[in-house]
């Protein structure tokens, strides 16, 4: 077959290779340690959390098919868990001395690392949020255009005073049970976005999926693009699209 | 537009846009390159006609649509305007295929003898189709061979034009006017508007006095004529036209100084731009956009009868707002305008600046936008009709998205370029579709995000 990529043959190459090749090279890494974590941290509780992220997306895709019944529990069951992994790996992480870089390259050798898969990816929202909840740095800034998976979960809990800026495009639950800081994702986030938030704020620049603001009881939503679904048992808290305020449904 | 060229075509081009800018198309600058001002319908015009391309000039009636493209194919070809109006065709629902390609020979047909009496339409180079949405659907279909490759076929008999260019025009939709069909609508490679010139200058229309009599020449027109009714061999009739050309030419530069083409000027113009080749850059990003308007994770590749999920992973990417594939025209047409351009520029290369200048006029009419891309957009401030706007924003977006990973995509496709020459190199990997496209021509397995 014809090469059709010989315009490109005087391009250097850097022997770089992958960023997660490279972090992968340095067993030591802090990055490594916090990799490890969350392998174990599979076997475990994460192990659950991910079955039922998985079988709330399912759900969410059939709403049409389920339309008149209540809420579903296991949406509260996913929360719960995902509570208990946040905590657990609260403990887990206290010796590994990582920085905020760390928590980037983290997340971009788990989106490309062939080693784990869309499954045992589902609950790494919560374990980075995790991390960035425990940091000591107040303003914390994730630059990852390029992910080539998008991460559920992401500022979970993200406490009073701390300011998570996230470039990129976030998964489900993204904000959920915010406990009063500031998330501003530079990109879309997926469903369930802002669940059972209580105070703070997301800023999000580009849309939101479905059930936008669900079991919402505090804080304040701003979508700048487009709002594909807002939340039916919103409890209380402003959602505003493109600086207009959205009605509870 | 600068005077200082040193290349004497160059030169006169530019002449030639000078004289239709300052005589009889009357409009303001509405593209900024290379710190040179011009007006896209007027300079798109020039470089389709000048480059053998097809172009689509829409606009509200009275706007200079046909009038510019008839003055543009007079000089950049030598043919005075009566032969340019003969050759022209009008959209309307009567049309037939008779009045467009040819007609058999009635008298000769009595006879026994099958001889087809080609239209001017179909032999002279400066193709024009007025009010092409006029046309019914069923009608453009007679077209679209002819249009795309310059054959034109009636009974047993065909020609195939040595060179040519497609003009057509279309109004806005109103009553009497057709959907132009996907095929032919593809097949044009560029699309641009003809706008109003603004209150200012539309005063001046008319008022100074033109010289319209410049570019009408009578007896030639007869001649014209004559050769182009005989039934002498298509390349017989061509060379007469040309010898005509050659005396309109030069009744054009004694009497009014004007600049126009001999066959041989054209062509020598056309090698030169053949020869401008592309940077790496342009290269990329001509592949870049092109990965999201064509890349579809679930179903392999756009198609307009699927429709990707709204929890799509490459919901970021045009892929996602847009319901077809984009054709294997599109980067032809690209690639074939922005050198043009480049040439007029006296530019020795395609760089990413001609590349975006060009990219909105060959992507607005091929793009079909799902309906909520199209609600976002429709009340937006805007100068551009919403087809070109949304084509202008979409370029601008995707060049955003390259200049942050451009560096890497070119890496990217370097490292293809070695594995595919059997180096043991790994791919490497990103989120945009033209990672994955990447991916898949290495013969690589690519799993679900």
């Amino acid at each position: 077959m014809k090469n059709p990529f010989l315009a490109f043959r005087s391009v250097p190459v850097s022997d770089e290779g992958n960023p997660p090749d490279r972090i992968m090279a340095d067993h030591q890494s802090p990055v490594q340690q916090l990799l490890n974590t969350y392998r174990n941290l599979l076997e475990g509780p994460a192990k659950e959390l991910a079955w039922y992220i998985d079988h709330t997306s399912r759900m969410n895709y059939y709403k049409a098919i389920l339309k008149g019944m209540e809420f579903p529990q296991h949406v509260k069951n996913t929360l719960a868990f995902a509570e208990k992994v946040y905590h657990h790996v609260f403990e887990a992480v206290q010796h590994i001395p990582y920085d905020v870089g760390d928590i980037e390259d983290l997340c971009a050798l788990m989106s490309f690392s062939p080693e784990l898969s869309k499954n045992e990816l589902r609950p790494a929202g919560v374990y980075i949020s995790a991390l960035v909840n425990a940091s000591r740095k107040e303003h914390i800034v994730l630059k990852l255009p390029i992910l080539q998976h998008s991460f559920n979960f992401l500022g979970f809990k993200l406490p009073t005073g701390k300011t998570l800026l996230f470039e990129g495009s976030a998964g489900d639950f993204t904000g959920a049970k915010l406990c009063g800081g500031f998330l501003h994702v530079e990109g879309p986030a997926r469903n369930w976005c802002g669940i059972a938030m209580e105070q703070g704020e997301i800023l999000i620049t580009k849309d939101t999926g479905q059930k936008t603001g669900e079991l919402m009881t505090g804080g304040k939503i701003s979508v700048q693009g487009s709002i594909l679904g807002i939340a039916r048992s919103r409890v209380a808290g402003e959602i505003y699209q493109k600086g207009k305020p959205v009605p509870t449904q | 537009m600068t005077d200082n060229n040193n290349d004497p075509h160059r030169a006169k081009v530019h002449h030639i846009y000078a004289y239709i800018r300052d005589n009889y198309y009357f409009n303001r600058p509405d593209l900024r390159i290379k710190g040179e001002e011009f007006n896209a319908a007027l300079l798109f015009s020039l470089l389709v006609g000048l480059f053998q391309g097809k172009a689509l000039i829409i606009g509200e009636p009275g706007l200079g649509k046909t009038t510019s493209v008839e003055y543009m194919g007079a000089l950049l070809y030598r043919l005075p305007l009566g032969t340019i109006w003969r050759g022209e065709i009008s959209g309307h629902p009567e049309q037939t295929e008779e009045k467009i390609i040819g007609r058999p020979d009635l008298g000769k047909l009595s006879q026994g003898k099958e001889v087809v009496v080609w239209s001017h339409f179909s032999l002279l180079p400066v193709k024009i189709v007025d009010e092409i949405n006029r046309l019914p659907e069923t009608k453009q279909s007679l077209i679209l061979d002819g249009v795309d490759r310059g054959n034109w076929a009636y009974l047993n008999d065909a020609i195939i034009n040595r060179e040519y260019c497609l003009f057509a025009t279309a109004n806005y939709q109103d009553q009497g006017t057709n959907t132009i069909i996907a095929p032919l609508m593809d097949r044009f490679d560029m699309m641009v508007e003809s706008k109003h010139p603004g209150a200012n200058l539309a005063g001046c229309i008319g008022t100074e006095s033109p010289d319209g009599a410049a570019l009408r020449h009578e007896s030639l027109e007869n001649q014209f004529k004559s050769v182009l009714s005989r039934e002498d061999d298509y390349e017989d009739r061509m060379k007469k036209v040309e010898e005509l050309s050659g005396e309109f030419g030069s009744y054009l530069e004694e009497n009014y100084q004007l600049p126009s083409f001999s066959l041989a000027e054209r062509q020598a113009i056309r090698s030169q731009k053949d020869e401008i080749r592309f940077d790496v850059d342009s290269h990329a990003f001509l592949r870049f956009i092109t990965a999201e308007l064509s890349f579809c994770y679930p179903y392999g590749q756009k198609r307009s009868r699927e429709s990707c999920e709204e929890g799509c992973h490459f919901n970021g990417y045009l892929c996602h707002r847009i319901k077809s594939c984009i054709s294997n025209r599109f980067p032809m047409s690209a690639r074939s305008l922005s050198q043009a351009l480049a040439w007029l520029l006296g530019d020795d290369h395609v760089d990413l600046e001609h590349l975006k200048a060009v990219l909105p006029y060959t992507l607005a009419h091929r793009i079909q936008w799902k309906e909520n891309a199209v609600a976002r957009c429709e009340k937006a401030m805007r100068r551009d009709p919403l087809e070109i706007y949304m084509a202008k924003e979409a370029v601008e977006e995707v060049h955003e998205r390259y200049m942050e990973q451009g560096h890497r995509i070119k890496e990217a496709l370097a490292v293809a370029c070695r594995i595919a020459e059997n180096e043991a190199m790994a791919p490497l990997h990103g989120d945009h579709p033209l990672y994955w496209e990447i991916r898949k021509d290495l013969g690589e397995e690519v799993h679900p995000p």
